[in-house]
């Protein structure tokens, strides 16, 4: 462990220990997705969530809001712009779309198949989607923000959050719709 | 302002389901980032994924007929939407647009439940036909900013890497990354060692020199690491890799002007 990361450890006391304990094993999953939404390789996106949560670390007592997603996805950003801005092999490599695959975690083949076509399918509607339905869909749907959240967290209205959220349901009720009717 | 009235179903929720499953933070790395956040003195234990698992296979059931569809759909390449919202004209309209139906190229018919007698009866096997690679890369194309960055296209040993130059480089520096991340030191070195064999100068070789460090920091060659480190921090201070180097090999931000 180096140095930097022992005496912010150290500094810590028991309580904001135990809440970053609790934010890390509840959101942790969302920074990694966080993280490789801004670009991030998977590769590097170990590194880059370990950064996130130093940042945390470092401003966990300025935190007051109820939930820290939108503030979690707001240091995200940052750290993830900072990387890829300090990082010219990471752009080149996000230049040419390179994506490293996570090794496939034990499961039966059946399982893994599913899983992973499950997730393509997901992935290409949401690829299909303009950007802004398709971070508003995301975070509602797959990272279960409330709309409220969602309009904090992107700095939207409210209304237009909705009207994102209504659009990208349609859509992909639509793309699912269709691949059923053509299904054997 | 309500919420949009219009409810996902299961069998699209077990899909979205699915997706975040797929793409959660892996156990082992999960691990590493806590254990370097606080050197294991909070609760190492403690910090899995809280994320509630489906379970259940009902995306399996769900998504099956789905999947079988979808590849078909895939491999003739059919579109799903139309092309007035391809071009996205909602961008200048109002935001209180109300979508219809017309945007959509398929209408919206009652969906199937995920209990469906047709979908149930869909058995998932895993045959590779029409099966789409799960990673898609571009078409190679020449590629200005590449060949700029490198020193000069005399060096490279691979100046116009094809796409299956770079699919090899990235299957090699995968290796290393699993390895490491099971503690294979042997087995990172040896796939780093074949990828500095194969592409000396390739588009990983930088990752590559930070990952031999740290696999050497991890292992017995802890100076020789060190060592290595220091050159990697010299030559790409910049580096991605570079603070999970100077972690693993116990160097401080001064480090390498010392």
């Amino acid at each position: 462990m180096s140095a930097h990361a022992q005496s912010e450890s150290t500094r810590l006391g028991s309580v904001e220990a135990a809440e970053l304990a609790r934010i890390y094993r509840d959101h942790a999953d969302f920074v990694w997705r966080a993280v490789q939404r801004f670009g991030i390789p998977s590769a590097q996106a170990e590194d880059v969530v370990h950064e996130v949560f130093l940042v945390v670390q470092r401003r966990l007592a300025d935190f007051t809001g109820a939930t820290p997603r939108a503030w979690l996805w707001a240091i995200a950003r940052g750290v993830a712009a900072n990387v890829r801005r300090g990082g010219e092999r990471a752009s080149r490599r996000e230049q040419v779309s390179l994506e490293l695959v996570r090794p496939a975690e034990p499961d039966t083949p059946e399982d893994q198949f599913g899983r992973t076509q499950a997730a393509e399918l997901v992935r290409r509607f949401l690829a299909e989607l303009p950007a802004d339905k398709r971070e508003v869909f995301e975070l509602c749907e797959i990272e279960g923000l409330s709309g409220p959240e969602v309009a904090h967290t992107l700095k939207l209205d409210l209304d237009r959050v909705y009207t994102c959220l209504r659009v990208a349901r349609k859509h992909f009720r639509a793309y699912l719709d269709h691949l059923q009717s053509k299904s054997p | 302002m309500t919420e949009p009235e219009l409810e996902l179903g299961a069998r699209e929720r077990d899909l979205l389901a699915a997706y975040r499953d797929h793409h959660a933070m892996p156990g082992e790395s999960r691990q590493r980032v806590w254990a370097s956040l606080t050197g294991g003195s909070i609760g190492s234990g403690s910090i899995g994924s809280t994320r509630v698992t489906t379970g259940s296979r009902a995306w399996l059931v769900a998504g099956a007929g789905l999947v079988i569809a979808g590849l078909t759909l895939l491999v003739l390449g059919g579109p799903w939407r139309t092309d007035p919202e391809r071009s996205d004209p909602e961008r200048s309209e109002p935001d209180r647009r109300e979508p219809t139906t017309e945007n959509l190229a398929v209408s919206l018919g009652p969906s199937t439940p995920a209990s469906s007698p047709e979908l149930a009866a869909i058995r998932l096997e895993p045959t590779p036909v029409a099966a789409p690679p799960l990673v898609i890369l571009p078409e190679p194309r020449p590629n200005r900013a590449l060949a700029r960055d490198r020193n000069s296209p005399a060096e490279t040993s691979d100046p116009n890497p094809t796409l299956h130059g770079l699919a090899r480089e990235r299957e090699l520096i995968e290796q290393a990354h699993a390895a490491l991340a099971k503690g294979e030191l042997s087995a990172a070195l040896t796939a780093l060692d074949e990828h500095a064999r194969e592409f000396d100068k390739g588009v990983f070789a930088e990752e590559r020199e930070g990952l031999d460090a740290i696999a050497r920091c991890k292992g017995e060659d802890f100076e020789v690491g060190r060592t290595r480190a220091l050159a990697f921090l010299a030559r790409h201070p910049q580096a991605v890799l570079a603070a999970r180097v100077r972690r693993t090999c116990k160097l401080s931000e001064g480090s390498v002007n010392e």
